[in-house]
């Protein structure tokens, strides 16, 4: 289905079973969203998907009361939020206030609608698309709301060969209206449970723990990596661990994954934006700063 | 309560174990505190303190286990054993002293042993925590047997402290048969260090075999003999040391000392037999014709305080440690503190089984991490330096540079590295053999020459340079885009 960028479905697939949510960034046209549409048809689960627009009401996420004239009472109308797989397309083109309902439902799994609040299917995942390079008509997701996503995903452009092999693949018919789901989603949370058993050794959360906390102090860096940001990589080392049939996580694991996990949690401050620093220099640093736990003689 | 105090896991019993260890040291040093009082007022024998002291500790700890698994804040617990145990404490303590030096260190002890309780009661079978404990009950041990060097209660004492090293030992047995962290330094350790400390093994073993079961002159003779061995090198360099401060400083200085240290030990002698000093304490001691020699007087001065510095580095360091760790454990998110040992454990073995494959696994996971340990140091050697935030991943293609023709035994061995080190601690003893193997094979093969490899090649003239193909690698693998 995505032709070549299969380090981009693994992350994805990481997210799905760390119970955390995706954001997927880059150019227009390179694959967001049927990636996104791929990973909720793979699961028998039920799917959503709200357009991103300026006219965007925070109501037409979570869902509206309604004055039933039959029945005579006011009657509550679920509205997308109410899914397994949420796809929220061109997140930054919502307005902030659309924006921040989005933002209880990502971390406390449940709702507020007229003072009542209500749990969130089982399980939930938003998976929120975003242009980077377009700035005119749009609003800049938040820091808090951008560290509630688990990971950033960035697909990059296909190579020739792999171009070559897209046109192949869509050449007669869309894959995607053939894909069938390959799991139902209770297997998903029992799936989700059983990658909080992969054991990380205690050398290997240290490491995981020095190369957050590095991040915190670093030059240029005027927000470091959160402790949310810290777990959220312990348990994709966890996941990464199970997607590669082993029961205990590796320092390999954490390195892998730094850049999807922890990239967009740093702010820069003004002056490294105004030297062309950025996040990923600081993540190179505090890397190349960090030994690994591996014995020597 | 009650029932939660004898667990049904093995992990759990373990600890037990180690707690009655622990307290049962510690309740020496406790009790020497008592001993330090003038015998005229002490109304009880050493060993009944002791006792004493030991069953205090012990079910403070065990009841603060016991909290442990009903939730009661941290606080109201301390409280409410720090409201019923000491005037229990302080009663019974009383009984044993008439005099107010003794009542006040009564209420010293309680304190401490109130909060030494607790602690040992909240304390976890980390080999950290079990090793910190150790040091902590032998420096005390070190230090009450430098002020009070009695051969007979030194048994007494140095025995308990082996108590305390065997509990080190199951705690760290535990942690192995946990697949905590273990490390293959114990095995590359220097043969004169494995050869000193199974020295001080035996000789602390022998004295604590003659306390416990001996308890004859014949034993005590080895044991003398066991220590001077130990101490003659001890000697020899302390000798030197103060034969240069003889010649250095001026004999004024060495006489002042002398009478000064003889004044000092006057006085504690007239401390401990109770009877105050007739006049000038020296010229007592001069009529007596009991003049202590002022060199060696000097040479105990000086050999005491080397000790007390030693010791206080001791503590020191492990105080560091201690706030170290307790900062780092403060600043980890919740989620990423270890749970309770016993909560973890939730496959229940065979004791008996299960301490008997401890040593072969701890044996097998640590030998495949010296053999992955020296296999980079061989690769160092040829050029192929690992880098210290190179992942064994990361390092593989280097490696396989380095050892030519086995590219399939040096992935295997760093495979089984990574699942000894990171995960679970092979079973079989024949994993360990097909490792040894692997190793055997790849030790075997030759540095590469100049037409095969020219980079190793370069290498062999710049060693300390890191291999530029696990540069690549390594950022290859993490930074994609």
């Amino acid at each position: 289905m995505i032709v070549g960028k299969d380090e981009a479905v693994n992350i994805a697939l990481i997210a799905l079973l760390c119970d955390g949510h995706v954001l997927l960034e880059d150019m227009p046209g390179v694959g967001k969203t049927t990636l996104a549409k791929a990973l909720a048809r793979s699961l028998n689960a039920s799917f959503k998907r709200i357009q991103g627009a300026p006219d965007l009401l925070p109501s037409d996420i979570t869902g509206v009361s309604y004055f039933n004239q039959k029945l005579q009472e006011f009657e509550f109308r679920p509205g997308p939020i109410f899914a397994n797989v949420l796809l929220v397309d061109e997140i930054n083109r919502a307005t902030p206030r659309a924006q921040s309902a989005l933002l209880e439902a990502m971390q406390e799994r449940q709702a507020t609608m007229d003072g009542n609040t209500m749990a969130l299917p089982k399980p939930f995942l938003v998976i929120a698309t975003q242009n980077p390079i377009e700035l005119e008509g749009t609003f800049p997701l938040p820091e808090a709301q951008i560290d509630r996503f688990f990971a950033r995903i960035k697909l990059g452009y296909p190579t020739e060969a792999e171009e070559h092999q897209l046109l192949q693949r869509f050449e007669r018919a869309d894959p995607l209206a053939q894909l069938q789901p390959v799991a139902e989603a209770n297997e998903l949370l029992q799936m989700q449970d059983a990658i909080r058993t992969i054991r990380v050794e205690r050398s290997v959360s240290d490491y995981l723990i020095k190369l957050c906390r590095k991040t915190r102090g670093a030059t240029g860096a005027q927000l470091g990596v959160s402790p949310r940001g810290t777990m959220a990589l312990y348990r994709a080392a966890q996941a990464r661990a199970a997607t590669q049939g082993r029961d205990f996580a590796t320092p390999d694991d954490v390195k892998r994954l730094v850049p999807y996990v922890l990239l967009h949690r740093i702010v820069l401050d003004g002056q490294a934006r105004l030297r062309n620093r950025n996040a990923e220099e600081i993540l190179k640093e505090a890397l190349e700063s960090t030994p690994t736990p591996v014995d020597s003689v | 309560m009650l029932a939660t105090l004898w667990p049904s896991d093995t992990s759990s019993r373990l600890h037990l174990v180690t707690l009655v260890a622990f307290a049962g040291v510690e309740a020496v040093v406790f009790t020497s505190l008592y001993t330090t009082l003038p015998s005229a007022v002490r109304q009880a024998s050493d060993e009944t303190v002791w006792v004493l002291l030991w069953f205090g500790l012990m079910v403070l700890a065990l009841l603060r286990r016991a909290a442990s698994a009903i939730s009661t804040s941290p606080q109201q617990v301390r409280v409410v054993y720090l409201i019923a145990y000491i005037p229990l404490l302080l009663v019974c303590l009383l009984l044993l002293t008439n005099d107010f030096l003794g009542i006040a260190l009564a209420a010293l002890m309680a304190l401490v042993l109130w909060w030494r309780g607790l602690s040992l009661g909240q304390s976890h079978l980390y080999p950290q925590s079990a090793r910190m404990h150790f040091w902590w009950g032998l420096g005390l041990v070190t230090a009450l047997l430098a002020f009070d060097f009695k051969l007979a209660r030194m048994g007494l004492l140095i025995g308990l402290a082996v108590l305390g090293l065997l509990a080190l030992i199951v705690s760290q047995l535990n942690a192995v048969a946990q697949h905590n962290d273990i490390s293959p330094r114990a095995l590359t350790r220097p043969a004169w260090r494995k050869a000193l400390g199974l020295v001080l093994l035996v000789a602390f073993g022998l004295i604590g075999l003659d306390a416990v079961l001996l308890n004859s002159e014949a034993a005590a003779w080895l044991v003398r003999g066991v220590l001077a061995l130990i101490l003659f090198p001890i000697g020899l360099v302390v000798g030197f040391l103060l034969w240069v401060l003889q010649r250095m400083l001026p004999t004024s200085l060495f006489e002042g000392l002398g009478k000064a240290l003889q004044l000092l030990m006057q006085r504690l002698n007239a401390l401990e037999q109770a009877v105050p000093p007739a006049g000038d304490p020296v010229e007592a001691v001069q009529k007596s014709g009991q003049l202590i020699d002022p060199q060696m007087m000097l040479l105990g001065g000086i050999l005491g305080l080397i000790a007390v510095v030693l010791l206080a580095l001791l503590l020191g360091m492990g105080l560091r440690r201690a706030v170290k760790r307790r900062r780092e454990v403060d600043a980890m998110p919740t989620e990423y503190i270890s749970p309770d040992d016993d909560e973890g454990n939730a496959v229940e073995e065979d004791a008996p089984s299960r301490l008997g494959n401890t040593f072969s696994r701890w044996f097998a996971a640590a030998t495949i991490r010296l053999i992955y340990a020296r296999m980079a140091h061989q690769a160092a050697k040829r050029g192929y330096d690992r880098k210290p935030t190179q992942t064994t991943q990361e390092f593989l293609p280097a490696l396989q540079q380095a050892f030519p023709t086995a590219e399939a035994d040096v992935r295997l061995i760093s495979d089984a590295y990574e699942a000894a080190h990171y995960g679970q601690v092979p079973d079989t003893a024949a994993q360990l053999t097909t490792i040894r193997d692997a190793w055997e094979r790849v030790r075997r093969i030759q540095p590469a020459t100049n037409n095969q490899q020219p980079i190793a090649n370069n290498y062999a003239i710049r060693p300390r340079i890191h291999h530029p193909a696990t540069q690549q690698h390594s950022a290859r693998d993490c930074w994609q885009r």
